[in-house]
């Protein structure tokens, strides 16, 4: 990097010496003159006697002039000085300055040659970041491919052998009953890895449309909470609510994700709340339950993928899929989730509530032909 | 019954089903790999073949432009890959449907029974393939064909149109549409039919505004035309 240098011209030696040698000289060569003039005019000429015209011009143009010469001269002379001064401290304070601009060039330079070190390592973090995460997704996609073939054949055999279940003795029926819930488990664990995997790659896009939500939220309740084994829950909707524009059978995975986690995470007794009202960006939808509450911290973290809450509660089923793998859908269609936690003034069972927010559908058909009068 | 042949390197599958459809009165073959199905596919001809993708030797796709070179019989893909690109090579291959493992092997029968009654009409029983003018809709695949065409229908808009199709020619009130699609509960919510209704003309008529399918009864409900 170049450095712009100026150099302030300070006054020659040799003028400053010259200017001392005058301030003295020229005044004792004015006075001489003067008084050397004064003498001819008046006394070698015509008066010849010292008078007070001839006094009165020696001490004007003999002592005063010169006097009043040398006065001005040791002024500029010590302007001069004051110049020579100035100029100098300038220069030290000009090479001061470019001293500290190089050292500050040079710190730039190694600073910059720094950065692009740190740059290339973080290049080469990111790519091999990259390729671990593209193996990752291969290796899931490999081991969940290679999971489903023999999935497939114990499934099958579970409902070959179901087809015979009233022939078998009531314990035995019950331990055939926990297999294929157990292989159903399964297979939705698959299933779900898959499309998360397909989701992060950019194959599972959402197919927009009509979405009533009473019906879905009707459906996505009975089957989750309904098999809940006596799980209390209601449902609201604002009535009149608009349809969303959404992908029907995603945003139900989502809402059907939520529920799970609702009933994963309170007690059975406990009533969860399904709630949809339409806001201003969007239909909200929120699934509100009587749970342990989600902490603070934890919120920030709840939707990545692989995260549970109360991870060293063996007791809680999941695999911390669910949440992350719902706010994924929910944002590809254009909404978002959120949560809230506590819900209720209640320190032992505080709550949560998770609202997923999707784009209401635009205005119907313009045709008042366009329909029968009762629809 | 049908008589079926699965092509599967999966000795285990093969047994399974063999077992399973066997109880349902099915007549099934098994073979281990492409030649040997092959092979059985010119001895027995049979009414359906059930093939596996990834088989060593021949693949399932290898198999099935083979079979496609020689035989119209329909084919049902069998695989653990169910990605679209996937599932389109097979359509495109000649493949008549696709399922995706893990598959309930309830599923693959109700599939089986969409298929051999697509290949002859004459033969349905249950109604699982619906036809109306050159629209074919398959209730087990949630497939619909406009003259041979795919059209993407949401699930609920899927519904409508099954309702309409099942009763051709009957008009149908916003009321027993609803109580058909979504239940007995949600017959008050008459609202949305007329808004999924024009979304459905979009996607399935050629001109929206002169409706082929799903005509208007005004005052009373929609309905989709008997042929004449």
């Amino acid at each position: 990097m170049g450095v712009m240098r100026a150099r302030i011209p300070g006054p020659p030696m040799t003028s400053g010496r010259l200017l001392s040698v005058i301030r003295w000289v020229l005044p004792l060569v004015l006075a001489g003159l003067a008084i050397f003039f004064e003498w001819g005019e008046h006394i070698a000429g015509e008066q010849e006697q010292i008078t007070t015209g001839f006094i009165g011009e020696v001490v004007l143009f003999g002592i005063v002039g010169p006097i009043a010469v040398f006065v001005t001269l040791e002024w500029v002379s010590r302007l001069l000085h004051a110049y020579a001064e100035a100029s100098a401290s300038l220069a030290s304070a000009n090479h001061d300055l470019e001293e500290k601009v190089a050292e500050r060039t040079a710190h730039l330079e190694e600073a910059t040659a720094e950065l692009a070190a740190r740059n290339a390592d973080l290049a080469r973090a990111n790519r091999e970041l990259r390729q671990l995460d593209r193996l990752k997704s291969e290796f899931v996609s490999l081991v969940s491919h290679q999971l489903r073939a023999p999935l497939t054949n114990i499934r099958g055999a579970l409902e070959i052998v179901g087809g015979d279940a009233a022939l078998l003795p009531p314990p035995s029926r019950r331990t055939l009953e926990i297999l294929t819930l157990e292989s159903e488990r399964l297979s939705r664990l698959i299933m779900t890895i898959l499309d998360v995997s397909r989701l992060e790659a950019g194959r599972l896009s959402p197919k927009l449309g009509l979405v009533a939500i009473e019906p879905l939220l009707a459906r996505a309740s009975a089957s989750t909470l309904g098999a809940d084994r006596g799980r209390p829950w209601s449902i609201e909707v604002q009535p009149g609510l608009s349809p969303a524009w959404a992908d029907e059978t995603l945003l139900e995975e989502v809402i059907r994700n939520l529920l799970e986690n609702a009933a994963r995470y309170s007690p059975l007794d406990q009533p969860v709340l399904v709630q949809a009202t339409v806001v201003d960006d969007g239909i909200q939808i929120s699934v509100t339950d009587h749970g342990q509450g989600v902490p603070l911290e934890e919120q920030e973290l709840i939707f990545d993928s692989f995260h549970r809450i109360g991870e060293d509660d063996a007791s809680v089923q999941g695999y911390g899929l669910g949440l992350y793998f719902a706010d994924r859908l929910v944002r590809a269609m254009g909404g978002s989730v959120a949560i809230e936690s506590p819900v209720w003034p209640d320190d032992a069972a505080p709550g949560s509530r998770f609202v997923v927010t999707v784009p209401v559908a635009a205005d119907g058909p313009s045709d008042p032909d366009d329909g029968p009068e009762d629809a | 019954m049908a008589r079926l042949l699965v092509i599967d390197d999966d000795r285990s599958l093969v047994e399974l089903l063999s077992d399973y459809l066997g109880r349902l009165g099915h007549e099934v073959q098994g073979t281990g790999d492409g030649h040997a199905g092959l092979e059985a596919l010119a001895a027995s001809e049979p009414d359906l073949v059930l093939l596996d993708v990834t088989m060593p030797g021949l693949d399932g796709w290898q198999v099935l432009a083979r079979i496609r070179a020689v035989s119209t019989v329909p084919v049902v893909m069998l695989t653990a890959r169910g990605d679209e690109p996937e599932v389109l090579r097979g359509f495109a291959g000649g493949a008549d449907d696709y399922v995706t493992k893990p598959f309930s092997f309830a599923q693959l029968a109700a599939r089986i029974k969409a298929v051999t009654e697509r290949a002859s009409p004459d033969r349905a029983e249950g109604g699982t393939v619906l036809r109306g003018a050159d629209l074919e809709v398959d209730t087990v695949r949630h497939r619909v064909l406009r003259a041979g065409q795919a059209v993407e229908l949401t699930p609920t808009e899927f519904s409508i149109l099954e309702t309409l199709m099942r009763e051709p020619g009957r008009v149908l009130s916003a009321r027993q549409i609803v109580t058909s699609v979504w239940g007995a509960e949600f017959v008050e919510e008459t609202g949305y039919i007329r808004r999924y209704v024009w979304h459905l003309r979009q996607k399935l008529e050629l001109d929206a505004r002169s409706p082929r399918y799903i005509l208007n009864e005004r005052g009373v409900g929609y309905v989709f035309p008997a042929e004449t």
